[in-house]
């Protein structure tokens, strides 16, 4: 297999393309990633922010209506429910709203990194790590140069354990990335090695 | 007694016959997972330890291990078996003083092809690419490592996947499992043994 096929495979499981990897190598954003990681999680945030809308609305609404149909005498029992109501829906709304503010500054310190183009270049062996247990679904995870990224199982799959790669990040976004060299690999899988044996012999 | 009563009698007698086979059955194979560690340490003159921390209400760390010399070759095993709230985790390394002048170099030996070749090393032993695939960065390492003695005592080993790792001074192999038979415990150690160029 040649390393353009390998790398295409990757980039197809991954959504990346060779222009853009040989962009990311030089040092730069392909114009698609600019795009593609200024855009991400907007759409989260506008959901977020109309569900947050929707359990406030729905909560003061649902519990000014169920008031309205209490008569002129409501029960301490009845009141009681309207306060929960109201108390749900403004709950409810507030978790939406720090979430959608999370994703938004989450956003804006990815967008800075996009339009600065600051990448950040990940390097060393490669760390599988599956995760299985009985009612969860299966975690799948690879580790390189001291941080790990999620990923579907056919490309986990594609990687090899302890084999070098190269990763380039913006942000907290895994843009691209390729196996390296076997020589700058076995520096990498000398310090995994160290690390596994411990000292277990001395 | 009536049809019906000898029936009913002789249903729970075979019930009770079928429970007492199974818990016979597994007591049996739980003494002979028992008897792995402590019985490799006979064969091969090595120093047993088992360790537990934890108790059923707290997380759970169990190691066996095997410490000592065989044949002239320092040799260590750890077999682990951890919890960690829900998860449950396995592993079991085999380590050994690397030879001398061995570049540092990881490698996978599996029993089913790679999803992408990229990695795959070919020995050359076409027996032996037949039935396992190597996959590794270094290919010059795995080719100086995995000798036709090495080879013979991998094809040995039953582990679906199995990772050795060559760092300086070190050679370890290691998979994510504990052994429950001979062969899973004796294969790795036999491996280990013959890459330190010792025969076992």
């Amino acid at each position: 297999m040649s390393t353009s096929t390998y790398l295409e495979q990757l980039g197809r499981e991954h959504g990346f393309t060779l222009a853009e990897l040989e962009a990311n190598r030089q040092g730069a954003l392909h114009p698609a990633q600019i795009a593609k990681g200024t855009r991400k999680g907007l759409a989260s945030i506008v959901v977020l922010t109309v569900f947050g809308a929707l359990s406030l609305g729905g909560g003061l609404i649902g519990a000014y209506a169920f008031y309205d149909g209490l008569g002129p005498e409501p029960s301490s029992v009845d009141l009681n429910a309207v306060y929960a109501i109201a108390g749900a829906g403004v709950v409810l709304a507030l978790l939406f709203f720090v979430g959608a503010r999370r994703t938004f500054v989450r956003r804006r310190a990815r967008t800075a990194a996009f339009v600065s183009a600051r990448i950040d270049v990940l390097e060393g062996p490669l760390n599988k790590v599956h995760v299985s247990g009985r009612g969860v679904p299966d975690q799948y995870t690879f580790r390189v140069g001291g941080r790990s990224f999620h990923t579907s199982e056919k490309l986990w799959e594609l990687l090899t354990q302890g084999a070098h790669y190269t990763c380039y990040c913006v942000a907290d976004q895994l843009l691209s990335f390729a196996p390296g060299s076997a020589d700058s690999g076995s520096a990498a899988s000398r310090r995994m090695a160290t690390k596994a044996v411990g000292t277990a012999l001395t | 007694m009536t049809e019906t009563e000898w029936l009913q009698t002789g249903a729970l007698a075979a019930g009770a016959v079928a429970v007492s086979g199974a818990i016979y059955a597994v007591a049996r194979w739980m003494r002979k997972v028992d008897a792995l560690f402590p019985e490799a340490a006979k064969k091969y003159g090595l120093t047993f330890t088992p360790e537990q921390r934890g108790s059923a209400f707290t997380n759970v760390v169990q190691s066996w291990r095997l410490r000592g010399v065989a044949n002239g070759t320092p040799l260590e095993v750890i077999a682990t078996y951890e919890t960690r709230g829900r998860s449950r985790m396995r592993s079991t390394l085999v380590a050994t003083q690397a030879p001398a002048g061995l570049p540092p170099c990881t490698m996978n030996i599996l029993r089913q092809p790679p999803a992408a070749k990229m990695h795959l090393v070919p020995t050359g032993d076409a027996q032996f690419d037949s039935q396992r695939w190597v996959t590794s960065d270094a290919p010059a390492v795995v080719r100086a490592v995995l000798t036709p003695a090495v080879r013979t005592e991998l094809l040995r080993c039953p582990q679906s996947e199995l990772r050795l790792v060559v760092t300086e001074g070190h050679l370890v192999l290691s998979f994510p499992n504990t052994p429950v038979n001979e062969v899973e415990l004796h294969g790795p150690m036999d491996v280990v043994l013959a890459a330190a160029n010792k025969a076992p």
